[in-house]
């Protein structure tokens, strides 16, 4: 699954451990969302659009 | 969290696992050499030791995607533990009937098992399929 998290994470200055931390998940595990090696469950896809204020689709593309 | 702190979550999930290797090879180790209750003692203390850094730890160490990949990894390896069943088993019993195989210690341990743990694995899947 595509998603551009590497664009809307660097345009608001964060590294992967940031977001990590802000969303509660681990540094790696958003380096794998980034890398497309691993599809995140579907409350972490609500966490991350609730965080970058926008719809779930508008991050990740099928 | 910056890079220290990211640095920090990498070795202590190193550490989790060392702290966990190093207590079941004292366990091991030490019973091999007729050191059962030192060997159980350093495991107890590693054990301790890990899951009060776990829960001492402020950020997250494990997450979804640990769980995920612990599903993965435990379905392959009962995958194959049920593979290796599925055939040894009853080959070593077609050589019992045949007169060319006695069953042993380890060989009846190892059978009973895997009986006990597929057992368990189909009492929680019915569970489980009830549940969802």
């Amino acid at each position: 699954m595509k998603n551009d998290l590497p664009s809307r994470r660097t345009a608001r200055g964060l590294s992967q451990g940031d977001l990590g931390e802000a969303v509660g998940v681990t540094r790696q595990t958003i380096n794998a969302i980034e890398r497309r090696r691993y599809n995140p469950s579907l409350e972490l896809a609500f966490t991350l659009a609730s965080y970058f204020d926008c719809q779930i689709e508008d991050i990740f593309h099928y | 969290m910056n890079s220290t702190i990211a640095v920090q979550e990498s070795r202590r999930r190193s550490l989790w696992a060392g702290l966990w290797l190093l207590g079941a090879v004292a366990l091991g180790g030490l019973t091999a050499l007729n050191r059962p209750l030192v060997g159980v003692s350093l495991y107890t203390v590693m054990a301790i030791a890990a899951i009060m850094m776990w829960r001492g730890y402020s950020g997250t160490l494990f997450d979804e995607r640990d769980a995920s990949i612990h599903r993965r990894a435990s379905g392959y390896t009962l995958g194959i533990f049920a593979i290796v069943s599925a055939i040894a088993f009853p080959l070593l019993t077609a050589l019992y009937g045949l007169g060319l195989f006695t069953w042993g210690t380890w060989t009846t341990a190892s059978a009973f098992i895997a009986a006990g743990t597929f057992t368990i694995y189909a009492v929680v899947t019915l569970v489980l399929s009830h549940r969802h």
